[in-house]
């Protein structure tokens, strides 16, 4: 029964959802895919609350064992319990919770993405070398795109934003559509292993 | 020689250095570059403006702070936009930090235009399930948003009266900086309900979207900070898209300038000693 149960009840809704998608019949829309996405709207909720408590495991064991920079933990479950309780009492619209996101948080979360802007600078100098003739197409086309996307591109050729449109339109738009193909056919023949009981992953190490 | 092995290995110090001042240089005294409009920015003007007075568009934050940058100037400008067309906004997110972006972009604009929450604008929040979320949407935004970020019951906002479903939306628009996001709405909106989707999204997410352009899934596509700033020229409200292409360009320039170099001393020098 641990097993034959989930695998009806995936059954089931995934075969109603899979119909769904094309057929739209009023009744069994509204009250049953309906009530299967409330459901899911609310398990997907309480991952949540189970990230968080991970967390909050991971971290507490580590401060009980004082282990190497413990206090980092600290800062974290403070940190992490501030931004929770008070939108949840007061909502977001609480000027603390406000402040704490747009001076704290925001400018934390931008400056660790901005670094990317460094290290990619740095890598490309390093890396970018005409070693072969497909490198040498891959550093042309990477210089008319970048220049392309930016206004002093067109200040300096006017060809750059033209010749940039193109090489996306015509090479990175056909490369694009052929990796989501068939990452879509991957897709949908994991998805019907999954619904036909074929592709039992799901039950984890059982 | 020893200078051509010098310019194959710059300290990366220094590349920081001169990067970090082509970035804050720039913003700190602008050039001002001209800013030329492309077709897919247009579009999704167009697609606003096409839209009649009192039509309804959903205005999705699907990003986190970290690409604040180049959505959030996008946001404004659209935002603008649909206000001042005396359209009505309802805002949603995906990600979590969507709705309190979605409060500051309505802080700041509403009062430009005279707009009033609950008639002209609405931020209903986030919710968890991506994919699902849009389903359930479709079908009952009452049932998916219950209460807005103030907990206002979504039945009692005067403008939530009339917009109940899917089919009460003119426009959908995304602002998406990965997944779920703008191909979520394509695959789960788009392909279901006949209901236009457009959309902006950060620069490095613009090659996976160029197939839903050409297939007419997606129309219009505001790119990065670059699709904020030819909006803001759009409609007339410079912002942090056009202050910052300024910094965009010299610093891209850089990055060009220091791989032409390390090319240019290693076939003058590296090759010759293999």
């Amino acid at each position: 029964m641990r097993r034959e149960v989930p695998i009806a009840v995936t059954f089931v809704a995934g075969i109603l959802f899979l119909l769904d998608y094309f057929i739209k019949i009023p009744y069994v829309s509204e009250n049953v895919v309906g009530q299967f996405l409330d459901w899911a709207i609310i398990i997907a909720a309480f991952a949540l609350i189970l990230g968080a408590a991970n967390l909050l495991r991971i971290h507490i064991q580590k401060i009980i064992k004082g282990k190497k920079e413990w206090w980092n933990s600290v800062i974290l479950l403070v940190a992490m319990f501030v931004m929770a309780i008070i939108p949840i009492i007061w909502t977001q619209q609480n000027a603390v919770y406000t402040f704490l996101f747009k001076h704290i948080f925001e400018n934390l979360n931008g400056t660790m993405f901005a670094l990317l802007a460094f290290y990619i600078a740095s890598a490309a100098y390093r890396a970018f070398r005409i070693r072969t003739k497909e490198a040498a197409v891959l550093l042309v086309s990477a210089v008319v795109v970048m220049l392309g996307a930016t206004p002093i591109g067109a200040k300096i050729w006017s060809g750059f934003p033209e010749y940039s449109s193109w090489l996306q339109t015509i090479f990175t738009t056909a490369g694009m559509r052929g990796i989501m193909i068939g990452a879509s056919l991957g897709a949908t023949v994991t998805a019907l292993r999954i619904i036909f009981g074929i592709d039992k992953s799901y039950f984890g190490g059982q | 020689m020893k200078l051509l092995e010098k310019l194959q290995s710059i300290d990366r110090r220094i590349i920081y250095l001169i990067l970090a001042l082509s970035i804050i240089l720039p913003l700190l005294f602008p050039i001002g570059f001209p800013v030329d409009t492309t077709k897919n920015t247009q579009d999704v003007y167009d697609q606003v403006n096409a839209l009649a007075p009192g039509s309804v568009v959903l205005l999705s934050y699907d990003w986190d702070a970290a690409s604040a940058p180049e959505l959030l100037p996008q946001a404004e400008a659209l935002t603008k936009h649909i206000l001042d067309r005396k359209l009505k906004l309802v805002a949603v997110a995906l990600w979590n930090q969507g709705a309190t972006f979605a409060d500051r972009v309505h802080n700041a604009i509403a009062p430009e235009v005279g707009a009033v929450y609950g008639q002209d604008y609405v931020n209903l929040g986030y919710r968890p399930g991506g994919s699902v979320v849009l389903n359930s949407l479709a079908r009952d935004i009452h049932v998916t948003f219950p209460e807005d970020v103030a907990r206002t019951k979504t039945a009692s906002i005067p403008m939530m009266k009339e917009i109940k479903s899917i089919d009460d939306i003119d426009l959908v628009i995304c602002l998406s900086a990965g997944d779920p996001g703008l191909r979520t709405y394509i695959e789960q909106i788009g392909a279901q309900y006949p209901v236009t989707i457009s959309g902006g999204v950060t620069a490095v997410s613009v090659p996976g979207m160029l197939p839903y352009l050409q297939s007419g899934d997606l129309v219009g596509l505001l790119a990065g900070m670059s699709g904020a700033a030819q909006y803001e020229n759009l409609v007339d409200r410079p912002g942090l898209g056009l202050g910052g292409m300024d910094a965009q360009s010299i610093s891209h320039l850089v990055i060009i300038a220091f791989i032409i170099i390390g090319n240019i001393a290693f076939l003058a020098g590296g090759r010759k000693k293999k």
